[in-house]
């Protein structure tokens, strides 16, 4: 098993709070990797620090690509985002004024060299460049399931849609590593089933690398190979799902002591 | 006849009013806030063609066309430059700050470039000898005749081929897909890996660029001017992309060229004392009852 992302005593506090308290794992390539915790547990923060939208207070995110490794703590989203990171949110944020095909068009975006001028007088080189970008475009929406609603405007797609375009926007900037949000937030049991496939099919077929927060704990244990559990910003349990599952700690936070 | 002649005048007038408010309707998209030093960006354009149309002609170059393109491309290149220093030294450090604070920074700039210009270039009027001489008069010689100058006809075609130059860029290529994407989520778009300072410099380039086609145009027009006329013409512009629809780029075109309209009939049919009056009324009106502007996004949000 070869590391992806090591995480060492990572701590984030806001004033006195501590949200995310000394948190050490590591993401092994081409796992999917769940992280469940009660609410208030600091699962996304935990996610803020990794795609550098928050800087943690102390403690060091390691990022071990296949092309180079660094540092992403002291890196802006964007910088992330092009090491090969790229993630959803459990609140959609989709562009909600552009439509599905262009939603996806941005996410490639930082796959596309052509500068300003060659934005303007489009060379052939630049124009092949965007027909590429388009037909890519297209095949990531036909992998999400989503190849009729290209043309359709975000905020118009029904809400299972809106949830598996995120998935699509996030695939196009082509990452190692797909952090989900609570991709399953919502969504009727049988749209959850349809999720539950599409996320391994990511991984089989892509090869990617999944982080995965999830409440429903049904997808959470099919689909993880690993998982780790926080409770009040700290790491109470981690492993195989099977052996999480009977651990007296993650009972206890769950349920409360008088279950153990 | 008569009317016709003011919706003439009135298009002319709407054309600068509408390329400026691009500008500020482009930065309120994507920053959130008035840079209420555009009116200078625009007065600096002005002042720039004529500095360089007095500059070929000491150099020698007498072919009008000649002279027209380098002022023109000049200006819009020297203040997409100034444009492009305003946001990084006044309002990029203040990215994060309370909304307030690049608000009261754009004012601290227009007096700045107001007072930079005044000193530089003197406080009394600037005159351009009209390079474009000439115009079609339709009707009767004998009685009223439309005129429609040369130089209006110009500045017609210029501005509705930038328009829909522009369009064409933010709809159809990488950097106005980034452009819409910043302005709908700045964070997000980051996420997906566009550089949102990169973008936001962007931004500034073409609202300066297309402000400053507007001042060299109106030089050309009217053939003066002087330090302050960026502040009369920045509100207008303001006002007209309010009525359009503040954020949006369609908006801030109709809005142009409808407060012009309105100005022209305005002081056409009432009196010339009175059109700021019709503009400022607009603003106002517009503001209580249809405060998205004509085009603007109905902004809902859900928590």
């Amino acid at each position: 098993m070869t590391p992806l992302v090591v995480l060492d005593r990572v701590s984030k506090h806001f004033g006195g709070l501590k949200a995310v308290e000394r948190i050490s794992f590591t993401i092994n390539q081409g796992l999917i990797t769940g992280l469940i915790g009660p609410n208030g547990a600091g699962k996304t923060t935990l996610f803020n620090c990794i795609t550098g939208m928050y800087q943690p207070t102390s403690g060091s995110i390691t990022w071990c690509g296949a092309e180079k490794s660094c540092l992403l703590n002291r890196l802006k989203p964007h910088q992330v985002t092009r090491l090969g990171l790229a993630r959803t949110f459990q609140n959609i944020r989709l562009f909600a004024n552009m439509t599905a095909l262009e939603n996806v068009m941005v996410g490639r975006h930082i796959q596309s060299r052509a500068g300003i001028l060659g934005a303007i007088f489009k060379p052939a080189r630049v124009r092949s460049e965007e027909q590429e970008i388009i037909s890519q475009a297209r095949r990531i929406l036909g992998l999400v399931g989503l190849a009729d609603r290209a043309g359709g405007l975000a905020k118009n797609l029904a809400y299972g849609e809106q949830r598996r375009l995120e998935i699509a926007r996030a695939l196009a900037t082509e990452p190692q590593l797909l952090l989900l949000d609570e991709p399953a937030a919502g969504l009727n049991p049988s749209e959850t089933e349809d999720l539950d496939a599409l996320i391994k099919k990511l991984q089989q077929e892509l090869r990617l690398t999944i982080l995965l927060i999830e409440h429903d704990m049904k997808l959470v244990m099919n689909i993880s190979d690993e998982i780790v559990v926080l409770d009040h910003g700290e790491l109470i349990a981690q492993g195989p799902p099977a052996v999480v599952a009977r651990d007296r700690h993650v009972i206890a936070a769950y349920l409360g002591e008088e279950f153990c | 006849m008569y009317f016709l002649q003011q919706c003439i005048n009135g298009l002319t007038l709407g054309s600068i009013y509408a390329l400026i408010a691009i500008g500020y309707t482009m930065v309120y998209g994507i920053l959130g806030m008035i840079n209420f030093a555009h009116g200078e960006i625009y007065m600096i354009g002005a002042y720039l063609g004529i500095i360089v149309i007095g500059l070929a002609g000491v150099f020698g170059i007498t072919s009008t066309p000649v002279a027209l393109m380098l002022a023109i491309s000049l200006a819009v290149a020297i203040t997409s430059a100034y444009g492009w220093t305003m946001e990084k030294i006044a309002y990029h450090p203040l990215r994060n700050a309370p909304r307030l604070a690049p608000l009261i920074s754009a004012i601290g700039m227009s007096i700045f470039f107001q007072n930079f210009v005044q000193i530089g270039q003197g406080a009394k009027d600037l005159a351009l000898p009209p390079l474009i001489q000439g115009g079609f008069a339709i009707g009767d010689p004998a009685g009223f005749q439309i005129r429609f100058s040369h130089v209006q006809l110009l500045l017609i075609v210029v501005t509705v081929v930038v328009m829909a130059g522009l369009t064409l860029f933010i709809k159809g290529t990488k950097i106005g897909m980034a452009m819409r994407a910043t302005e709908q989520d700045r964070g997000m778009a980051a996420l997906l890996g566009i550089n949102p300072d990169r973008t936001i410099s962007q931004t500034f380039i073409i609202g300066s660029g297309l402000a400053a086609l507007a001042g060299v145009l109106v030089s050309l027009h009217y053939g003066l001017v002087n330090f302050s006329i960026g502040f009369l013409a920045g509100i207008k512009a303001f006002t007209a992309a309010v009525l359009g629809g503040i954020g949006s780029i369609p908006g801030a075109m109709l809005g142009g060229l409808l407060l012009g309209m309105i100005e022209a009939l305005a002081s056409a049919y009432f009196t010339t004392e009175y059109k700021d009056v019709f503009a400022f009324g607009i603003l106002a009106a517009v503001l209580i009852f249809k405060p998205n502007g004509l085009l603007g996004h109905n902004y809902v949000e859900k928590v």
